[in-house]
């Protein structure tokens, strides 16, 4: 039987999907992209525009033509009524958006779960109450946390006083309670603050003191000479205020006098004024939160 | 925006959260901008890279004084206000006529950009075939070699490939190969100027072949640039 002319004529009903290439072309596919580098026809592409486009379809044709031949042989699944070809990795490399997040240091809790090795169990976010048959959410709007809130009765412990609202004492404790949580959440931020810094919490919140302690003095118009110290608390040096001396020089006295005259009769505005100090400083913070 | 916003309720906290860094990225953003003076061929350029990039797209449609080679600022502060880290620029000047500029951005600040002129456009109106659905991801190509030796080139095919990647997928339908995007750098003119870059869109057809792998059939869509690198 000979078959071939049978085969020879079923290929030549269907066009080719042969594409030859001289250097083969390059393909990201997990990009969907395929980089050819092979030689152009500059001839055709410096024509009139309808060979050029003519060209440049053939070329388009073939180069997708490749890639089609390599898809279709990628590994498929089938999904609903359409299949699916995964796709490789991507090659080509291309920038990030936004760089990438940094470690965040792990908080007391979690150190301790990972030390006792504690898993973290779901919860489901409804619960099936039984006496009133039906499923609440576990915390929130009419959640049954709350249900020892608002009891219709509620019994006077034997070692409370007899006159205390008990209803009140427990609307102080649910609220100490989440005063509570919001301190540990401060806690953990500012520990993680400062283990970034690459400080102890504790000697970042010394730090923290000692500024505040600078400021308030220097807001005092004695530098805080006067003030009643603590105990321990350490000699700030440099925090002086300067008087001039009772008998000045004339000239120095006229200067002064008139600069202040100057002053008032131009009107101070933002452009005439400029306190460097205050400019050092905020040239000096910027450039340590760039770093 | 040195201070970062506080979220007030979950809502805002969410909103925040996805804007943040992460380790896998969301899909790029990109924003398309027209400069103080336009013309009818920048805009139709405009419109199209819009359609072709939507809906990780956003398109503003009043005027904005802006030269990005000159003046930086306004568009971090686009890109930062939007969470767009790709940006194109459309203007027209007697200087400098129908001038695209394609850039992008790492951490809100520009990371690099090319300034391209369109010298010929065919918008997608003016071809009679059927228009792609929003957000396919498109067959990629680049011909030449000049797209590995010149400098502009590199750039740009990196910027292209950024624009018209679509969503980060592992998986991709057969069927919904449904367009190729070809970018071909012509050759140099014979006084030494850059050659054109020709960037043009098809829709595939992809025909019985008898065998398993289909023939890819070509039809014009799309919009159809002639594009010349000014600077970069």
């Amino acid at each position: 039987m000979d078959v071939t002319g049978i085969l020879d004529e079923h290929k030549s009903r269907f066009k080719t999907i042969q594409v030859d290439r001289l250097i083969p072309a390059e393909l990201d596919l997990g990009l969907l992209a395929c980089f050819d580098v092979n030689m152009i026809d500059e001839s055709k592409l410096r024509a009139n525009q309808k060979t050029r486009d003519s060209y440049l379809r053939e070329l388009s044709r073939e180069g997708a033509q490749l890639m089609v031949n390599e898809l279709f042989s990628l590994p498929t699944t089938v999904d609903e009524d359409s299949v699916y070809a995964t796709l490789p990795k991507v090659r080509t490399v291309l920038p990030r958006e936004k760089p990438a997040p940094k470690e965040k240091p792990m908080t007391r809790w979690e150190k301790f779960a990972k030390i006792k090795n504690i898993q973290n169990k779901k919860k489901s976010r409804v619960v099936y109450d039984e006496e009133q048959g039906e499923w609440r959410p576990r915390f929130g709007f009419k959640g049954v946390n709350n249900d020892d809130q608002k009891p219709w009765l509620i019994e006077v412990p034997g070692n409370a006083d007899p006159y205390e609202d008990q209803y009140q004492a427990r609307r102080e404790e649910k609220k100490e309670r989440i005063d509570k949580n919001k301190r540990r959440q401060q806690r953990n931020f500012e520990e993680s603050v400062a283990t970034e810094k690459g400080m102890k919490p504790r000697d970042m919140r010394k730090r923290e003191l000692q500024q505040a302690l600078v400021l308030s003095k220097g807001s005092t118009a004695s530098m805080g000479k006067f003030d009643e110290k603590l105990a321990g608390e350490p000699k700030v040096k440099g925090l002086k205020r300067k008087f001039d001396p009772l008998v000045k020089n004339a000239d120095k006295e006229k200067s002064n006098n008139m600069e202040i005259l100057n002053r008032v009769a131009k009107g101070e505005s933002k452009a005439t004024v400029l306190n460097v100090r205050k400019a050092q400083r905020a040239i000096n913070s910027a450039k340590r939160s760039k770093k | 925006m040195l201070l970062k916003p506080k979220a007030k309720n979950a809502r805002a906290k969410r909103f925040l959260v996805n804007r943040d860094p992460k380790i896998v990225e969301n899909s790029k953003t990109a924003l398309f901008v027209r400069g103080s003076t336009t013309s009818q061929v920048i805009l139709d350029t405009l419109k199209d890279l819009y359609s072709l990039r939507k809906p990780d797209a956003i398109n503003f449609t009043k005027k904005n004084e802006i030269h990005p080679f000159d003046d930086e600022t306004s568009i971090e502060f686009f890109a930062r206000k939007n969470d767009s880290s790709l940006f194109a620029v459309g203007m027209h000047s007697k200087k400098r006529p129908h001038n695209l500029i394609l850039g992008r951005t790492f951490n809100y600040s520009i990371l690099d950009m090319v300034e391209l002129g369109v010298e010929h456009c065919t918008p997608m109106q003016q071809f009679k075939s059927q228009a792609c659905a929003i957000g396919m991801k498109p067959l990629m190509i680049f011909n030449g070699e000049a797209f590995n030796q010149n400098e502009a080139l590199v750039r740009l095919k990196s910027i292209l490939l950024d624009l018209f990647r679509g969503e980060a997928a592992d998986k991709v339908s057969l069927k919904g190969l449904e367009y190729v995007i070809t970018v071909t750098a012509g050759p140099a003119g014979a006084n030494g100027e850059t050659g054109l870059v020709f960037f043009r869109t098809y829709t595939t057809a992809l025909k019985k072949s008898g065998t398993r792998q289909p023939r890819v059939e070509l039809e014009e869509m799309g919009p159809s640039l002639d594009l010349r690198v000014r600077r970069v």
